[in-house]
């Protein structure tokens, strides 16, 4: 058994505020003070995120959970529409299954 | 002490004007002891100390040598004492019942463009005093305007809209009136009913230049002004100081005197090397030899400069006819605006000018170098129409510099476009950008369909690209060193082999360019997984993604690609 993952599993709060330190090391401090970042904050159209953006999120999930959670592979299997629509607590509940 | 009404005004009191001799301004008489303690807190106290006592000083000084004020001495006969202090008077100016106004807007637009707010409409800085002269005018019969006098503008005063204002008035004396309208404007009026006496004055405009322009020149490419606000009819000389030139009044209200002020702006375009922009915004005094109503005829107009500094530039201005001086302006305050060649030409004639430059065919660079908010604002008035406008000021204000910068480069690439292709230069008001669910922007406009663009941005620096009937797809990326992380997200394992060996922080950009570029071109984006799109092979400055070639290039510390 692994012992860092069970330690590891976050509560969906816990997994938000965690997401949102991670949104802000992406897009910078002084950007996400001007917005108001909620589990229904969407990646295109609220945090305007550009793929560059996206990538750098991605690469801190990946360095957080490990293997464990496949967090780009779920984003490709998803369609346009579901990715423009895309929300902090689609990935929440995601990565909370995963756990 | 019993309130004396009707005593003389306090300035004339004779225990005032000795005033000083009786306020000691003790200099350095601190104890040699503190002096030399040298504790920052100790000096800084002296620091403060000594500038009070500066200050103090100076303003004992100012008041002692203040100019004696003509008015104290004017004898107004017939002048009766106005028997209510303060009035108020409503202003209602539009563009029905002062027509003219059209020609006197800041923005040009394509001829009889439908929506009057894209032009902004202003009524002149000169054209508000004569109205607020004319106010207080109208409460002394028989009198007439002898100067106006601390004149300030706060804003633009846009007439779009009717601007229907209140001006509030407060008679200061029998004779002077402070005039306010609230956030916009303030000046102070003095009427006089005797004649005033024809004085002569030297304006000094330095050493000659050799610069000329002719009034077709000047309304072409130096002043936005439409026809009633044309009366440069001269430029007579142009010196290191100033200028001397011959203007009219050409119908507009007030554009006798915004032609001097037009004189004095045309200088400054003509002699500075920066910031040559510059708008009135304040008047110390303007003082009439004779009637302010009288203004037909040719004016001799002079402009002398008094001082100049980074913000500012102020001049006094002579205006003469037939050898009589009509008109003395003192302390005519410009503000220098941060708009450069660019800009002004982008303003001046929209057809023939962009803000973008060509780096490869069809491919738009924008580096927006301004810092001040008037600069961009600048730019968004003459780039965007108003459906445009209102997006941009939903969007939060960290997005709109780059949803700025980016859209310019776009309409730049299309206006070249459809000069190349259809012959048909364009403002870069008539079309405009809307953007789809997915982020994917396209072009809205009867001479656009068909057209295909593009666009990309980071920071302060943008592209566009516009190409007919085909799909186009553009990206640019700073070219730094990725994680290892980013490798493992981004580069499938074919791609890792073709950046073996390569300068990695160059070639990751590339790669990553040549996706983003393929994806925006297949109007889908990465789908927030690069591995998906793969570069297949390399061929000079070009990759290739499912056979569809993308041109890559280095521009600055950017790498920029995009579809054939």
């Amino acid at each position: 058994m692994d012992t860092i993952n069970t330690t590891a599993k976050l509560n969906h709060e816990e997994l938000f505020s965690l997401l949102k330190g991670f949104i802000t090391e992406v897009i910078g401090e002084e950007f996400v003070e001007e917005m108001d970042i909620t589990p229904e904050s969407s990646f295109t159209k609220d945090l305007e995120m550009d793929s560059i953006e996206i990538v750098s999120f991605s690469e801190k999930i990946k360095a957080h959970f490990g293997e464990q959670i496949d967090f780009t592979g779920w984003l490709s299997s998803m369609d346009l529409d579901e990715l423009i629509n895309l929300d902090l607590s689609m990935i929440i509940n995601y990565i909370y299954e995963c756990q | 002490m019993k309130l004396e009404l009707g005593s003389p005004i306090i300035r004339d009191f004779a225990a005032i004007k000795n005033l000083s001799k009786y306020i000691d301004t003790p200099k350095q008489k601190v104890s040699a002891e503190v002096v030399k303690s040298r504790h920052p807190l100790v000096q800084a106290f002296q620091d403060n100390i000594s500038d009070m006592i500066r200050m103090q000083e100076e303003v004992l000084t100012l008041f002692q040598d203040r100019p004696e004020i003509s008015v104290s001495n004017v004898v107004l006969p017939k002048v009766q004492t106005p028997v209510i202090k303060n009035f108020e008077r409503k202003l209602y100016v539009t563009l029905e019942n002062h027509p003219y106004l059209i020609d006197h807007s800041l923005l040009r637009q394509p001829k009889g463009w439908h929506e009057i707010a894209d032009m902004e409409p202003v009524i002149p800085m000169t054209m508000i005093f004569e109205q607020l002269a004319e106010i207080a005018q109208a409460e002394i019969q028989g009198s007439q305007v002898h100067k106006i006098i601390n004149v300030s503008v706060f804003q633009w005063m846009n007439v779009a809209k009717p601007f229907e204002k209140t001006v509030k008035a407060e008679w200061k004396s029998n004779n002077h009136a402070y005039l306010d309208i609230e956030n916009f404007v303030n000046a102070e009026v003095l009427l006089t009913t005797s004649a005033r006496p024809n004085l002569k004055f030297n304006l000094s405009i330095g050493d000659l230049l050799p610069i000329e322009r002719t009034p077709e020149e000047i309304y072409d490419m130096h002043m936005f002004h439409g026809e009633k606000y044309q009366g440069i009819t001269e430029v007579s000389k142009v010196g290191t100081k100033g200028i001397v030139g011959k203007i009219k009044g050409n119908g507009g209200k007030g554009s006798l005197l915004d032609n001097a002020g037009q004189l004095f702006g045309l200088w400054l375009q003509l002699t500075l090397t920066k910031d040559r922009i510059a708008f009135p915004v304040k008047i110390k005094d303007i003082e009439f030899f004779g009637d302010m109503h009288d203004q037909d005829g040719i004016f001799e107009c002079t402009c002398s400069l008094t001082e100049m500094n980074d913000e500012f530039a102020i001049v006094d201005i002579l205006l003469t006819r037939n050898g009589k001086v009509w008109c003395k302006i003192s302390g005519w305050q410009n503000r220098r605006l941060e708009i450069d060649a660019a800009l002004w030409n982008i303003s001046m004639s929209p057809l023939y000018n962009r803000l973008s430059e060509e780096i490869a065919p069809q491919v738009f660079f924008f580096h927006q170098a301004y810092s001040r908010v008037a600069s961009w604002d600048f730019v968004l008035k003459r780039y965007f129409n108003q459906a445009e406008k209102q997006h941009h000021q939903k969007l939060l204000p960290n997005k709109r510099k780059s949803w700025m910068v980016s859209r310019v480069a776009v309409k730049d690439a299309v206006r070249n476009l459809l000069k190349q292709e259809k012959n048909h230069p364009c403002f870069p008001i008539t079309f405009e950008i809307g953007s789809d669910e997915a982020g994917k922007p396209y072009l809205i406009g009867d001479m656009t369909k068909n057209i295909h663009i593009s666009l990309a941005h980071k920071g302060k620096d943008a592209v566009g690209i516009a190409q007919s009937g085909k799909p186009v797809g553009i990206d640019m990326e700073i070219i730094e060193e990725r994680s290892s992380g980013f490798y493992d997200l981004v580069f499938t394992d074919n791609e890792l082999v073709l950046l073996k060996g390569k300068d990695q922080a160059e070639w990751t950009t590339r790669f990553w360019v040549a996706k983003e570029a393929y994806g925006k071109f297949m109007g889908t984006g990465l789908k927030g997984n690069p591995k998906r799109l793969e570069v297949e092979k390399i061929t000079e400055d070009s990759l290739w993604i499912n056979k569809i070639e993308i041109k890559i290039i280095k521009h600055k510390n950017y790498i920029i690609g995009w579809t054939l």
